[in-house]
């Protein structure tokens, strides 16, 4: 609980300061934009709330390049719609290996724990 | 707010306002400044004591921070009567001007008066204004966002395409002040500048007949 | 930094998931772009160091500006931000790890290869983007901004956001979950506060400048997002509403990073802890509220809210200005390299927040917005301030991170050269647009003096170039004739500071107990 307190109540903080811009505004796309970002903000909240404690003791991975093959990957998939379709079959490609090995990598970490 | 008289002159408004702004920034500065230095000065290291102080001082902190939420709330309320009248809107009477801001151009037309004053890359377009007078305008842009900025008045609006921004200026004092454009608008952004002429007031009746 | 450990093979170099192996990589490569754009300034400040066009055309000019800007934002700062967090947040809350390692590794590569993709830009027919680094619409769509180079840097704003965006969702699970034993929310040093408080802003606004640049590249190739009446303004707040709260992501780390400087020197507990973590989580939920007051000239905002949350933030500011000057006083200030950068970023930043207390107030703003006023004003706040903030923390923090020293004299030398060069480029700035200088714009007449301003700030800016030269001289020396630091040159504070330097691997062999928000510091007073 107490580890959640500063993110509860700066989600709250959020709220109110979105809830004041409601009532000033007469345009509602600022404050709804506002409300969506507090709403985030509660996410996180909610997040410390329900894991607060420190996961037992893990061994990290030492090395992953699936994950390096994954950003290339999205970065593959987005140039594709200037460059071309067969960047996106590239890009592609490569994220779907690229997310099998990330699969792998945290499947034999598991084994391994 | 509304009639015609409450339009205020924007430059002495906001030279008022920005004194008590700039003032502000100096004594604080000031204090700032000087406390840095006498802490550099009065409490550089000589030996290799560990100083034992306290660690906070709530009370002085709070009333501290009370004071500047005064201060800031000062300033707010100053802003906002400023404001009020900056931003104020005649309920009548005045010139009307309209603003045709593009790329990379103006046309200034008085609708009242049947008259056009078009921008060319050889020429300057030149607004002619009557003295003392409230300019009620009515500015859009035919592509991307401008901003019609004249720094004599200290006062800008943007202009949009497709909506109409209206305010109203009055200039209390006879003169050419040079205009531009404040919002970056594509290549030649830089060159769009244009001139108010402020004239008496017969000085602009005969001007918008000529 | 920039400097890789030896007996590391390039594929760990590359695939390597420690944390500490993440932040070198990501401030390394941001210190590439800051290289980078910040010559694009220089190139700029060239051009406008007289009235008329000599250097470059005006097309060139506005490339120049748009990439240096972006690069600036995008590329350089918030990445520089999140790589301090994402090396020493794990060391000062004792922890072995980063939470969600591999999501962090993805973030990490996704910012050189959005940084790669906005550059590339140069390459294409049209050129690079050149609408700005705030890219309004409808300036940046299909008819007015044509080719490439636009979209090349819609996709690498893209990849660089949500870069640091996964990023900053590691740091601060880390945070959350990773402490050590006794490493309560209210002992967390002042700089792994600073990065809660900047994670916050960047999970909760990043996003925005993601939909908001999406739906450019929709307006662009599909369909006028932007197109109607509403189209611009809808742009401009979900732009500012990523564009302001970024601002504070760039100024958070780099406080918390002088805030340790100025205790650790000082030989003093960091004053007023307390209201400094209240003052960092109202100033960050605050931030969140003042986006608009970049939009005062549209008339098309509610002004009055937005000048009342820009204004009110001065309370959270001064109460951090109290809390740094409290620990000065009563201190014993050893003036090293980092201290004067803190020093440095104490003063020059109050430059940027006062002209900052100005623009916040829309009578005001209407006069000095988009001009050189605004432009000087967050040039105090980002260079003369973060950029400080971040060289008070390479200076204090290098010797931890590579077990070598910094030259100090040199330190003083850059310190000497930065803060010449920044208040001799920032300050005309100040009086040019004030006198109707407008931002953006290549070329200029002599009227008021603006002549002899902008030769001040061309002088200034190659003042600053200067400075950086000697930096990098300063990292060949001290990785050529190697100092050793041992583990804690400073008598340090916080945890960092217990393990060798560079840490081992799993950071800790052992931890001190932790009964307050400087274990170190209540370790030495014991013994004294």
């Amino acid at each position: 609980m107490k580890v959640a307190l500063p993110f509860v109540a700066w989600a709250a903080l959020l709220t109110v300061l979105a809830a004041v811009l409601w009532v000033w505004s007469s345009d509602h796309v600022p404050p709804a934009i506002f409300t969506a970002a507090a709403s985030v903000a509660w996410c996180v909240g909610l997040y410390a709330l329900l894991r607060p404690f420190p996961r037992a003791v893990r061994r990290a991975p030492d090395l992953s390049l699936a994950s390096g093959l994954v950003a290339l990957a999205i970065a593959m998939l987005l140039l594709s719609a200037l460059v071309g379709e067969w960047l996106l079959l590239i890009g592609g490609g490569a994220l779907v290996a690229g997310l099998v090995w990330l699969a792998r990598e945290l499947r034999a970490e598991r084994r391994v724990r | 707010m509304a009639g015609a008289l409450a339009i205020a002159d924007t430059r002495s408004q906001f030279t008022d306002l920005f004194s008590v702004y700039q003032w502000l920034t100096v004594v604080v500065a000031g204090i700032v400044f000087g406390l840095v230095l006498f802490a550099l000065v009065r409490y550089r290291r000589r030996g290799n004591e560990y100083p034992r102080g306290k660690d906070k001082h709530t009370v002085a902190e709070s009333i501290y921070a009370l004071v500047l939420t005064a201060i800031a709330i000062t300033l707010v309320t100053l802003t906002f009567r400023t404001e009020d009248k900056t931003d104020a809107v005649a309920a009548n009477g005045g010139v009307r001007v309209d603003i045709v801001a593009f790329q990379w151009q103006w046309r200034f037309g008085y609708p009242d008066y049947g008259k056009t004053v078009l921008g060319t890359t050889e020429h300057v377009p030149t607004m002619v204004l009557p003295v003392g007078t409230v300019v009620r305008f009515d500015g859009i842009s035919r592509d991307v966002i401008h901003s019609f900025w004249v720094p004599a008045a200290r006062f800008k609006r943007d202009e949009f395409p497709k909506r109409h921004t209206k305010f109203d200026l009055r200039f209390d004092r006879v003169g050419t002040y040079i205009g531009r454009c404040a919002e970056f608008c594509g290549l030649r952004h830089t060159n769009m500048d244009f001139y108010v002429r402020v004239v008496p007031r017969d000085a602009f009746q005969r001007w918008v007949k000529s | 930094m920039l400097v890789v450990p030896r007996r590391a093979s390039l594929i760990g170099w590359v695939g390597s998931t420690d944390h500490k192996r993440i932040g070198v990589r990501v401030a390394t490569y941001a210190f590439g772009f800051f290289l980078l754009s910040g010559a694009f300034a220089l190139v700029m400040r060239t051009e406008l160091a007289r009235p008329g066009l000599q250097v470059v055309s005006e097309n060139t000019y506005n490339e120049l500006f748009t990439m240096h800007g972006s690069g600036m934002f995008f590329l350089v700062m918030a990445p520089l931000a999140l790589a301090l967090g994402m090396y020493f947040v794990p060391l000062q809350i004792g922890a072995s790890d980063i939470a969600w390692p591999r999501l962090a590794l993805i973030g990490d590569w996704l910012i050189p290869l959005g940084g790669v993709t906005m550059f590339s830009g140069f390459l294409t027919d049209h050129g690079a983007a050149k609408a700005g680094w705030t890219a309004f619409a409808p300036l940046s769509d299909i008819d007015r901004s044509p080719g490439y180079g636009m979209d090349l840097w819609i996709f690498g704003g893209l990849l660089a956001t949500a870069g640091v965006l996964l990023l900053a969702i590691s740091v601060l699970t880390t945070i959350v979950r990773f402490r050590a034993p006794g490493m309560t929310m209210l002992r967390l040093p002042v700089f792994t506060w600073s990065m809660v408080a900047t994670c916050l802003l960047v999970i909760t606004s990043f996003p925005a400048l993601i939909v908001a640049l999406s739906l450019l590249f929709v307006d662009r190739h599909f369909s006028g997002v932007y197109e109607g009446a509403s189209g611009p303004v809808l742009y401009q707040h979900l732009f500012w509403f990523y564009g302001h709260p970024v601002v504070y992501v760039i100024f958070f780390p780099f406080i918390g990073a002088v805030a340790e400087v100025v205790a650790v020197f000082s030989r003093r507990r960091f004053f007023g802890y307390h209201a400094l973590v209240l003052s960092l989580l109202v100033f960050a939920a605050l931030s969140m509220s003042v986006w608009a007051h970049h939009m005062f000239a549209t008339g098309r905002v509610t002004n009055q809210y937005f000048a009342l949350t820009s204004t009110i933030l001065l309370v959270p500011a001064g109460v951090e200005y109290f809390d740094l000057i409290g620990t000065m006083i009563g201190g014993s200030i050893l003036l090293s390299s980092a201290m004067l950068f803190a020093v440095g970023f104490i003063v020059l930043f109050l430059i940027g927040g006062l002209t900052g207390i100005i623009v916040a107030s829309p009578p005001l703003d209407y006069h000095v917005h988009d001009t050189y006023f605004v432009v000087g004003h967050f040039h105090y706040t980002i260079f003369a301030g973060s950029l400080f903030g971040f060289f008070a923390a390479v200076y204090y923090w290098y010797p931890k991170v590579t077990g070598r020293m910094l030259r100090e004299r040199l330190g003083k030398l850059q310190f000497v050269l930065y803060f010449l060069g920044a208040n001799l480029t920032f300050f005309p700035m100040l009086v040019s647009g004030y006198e109707g200088m407008p931002r953006r714009v290549a070329d200029y007449e002599n009227i008021h003096d603006l002549s002899l301003m902008n030769m001040l700030s061309t002088i200034g800016a190659f003042t600053i170039a200067l400075g950086t030269l000697v930096f990098l001289w300063n990292l060949r020396v001290s990785s050529r004739k190697p100092v050793p630091a041992g583990n804690d040159p400073w008598q340090g504070h916080t945890l960092e500071w217990w393990t060798t330097s560079p840490p081992p691997p799993h950071n800790f062999d052992s931890l001190p107990p932790v009964r307050s928000y400087s274990p170190l510091y209540d370790r030495r007073l014991g013994e004294s």
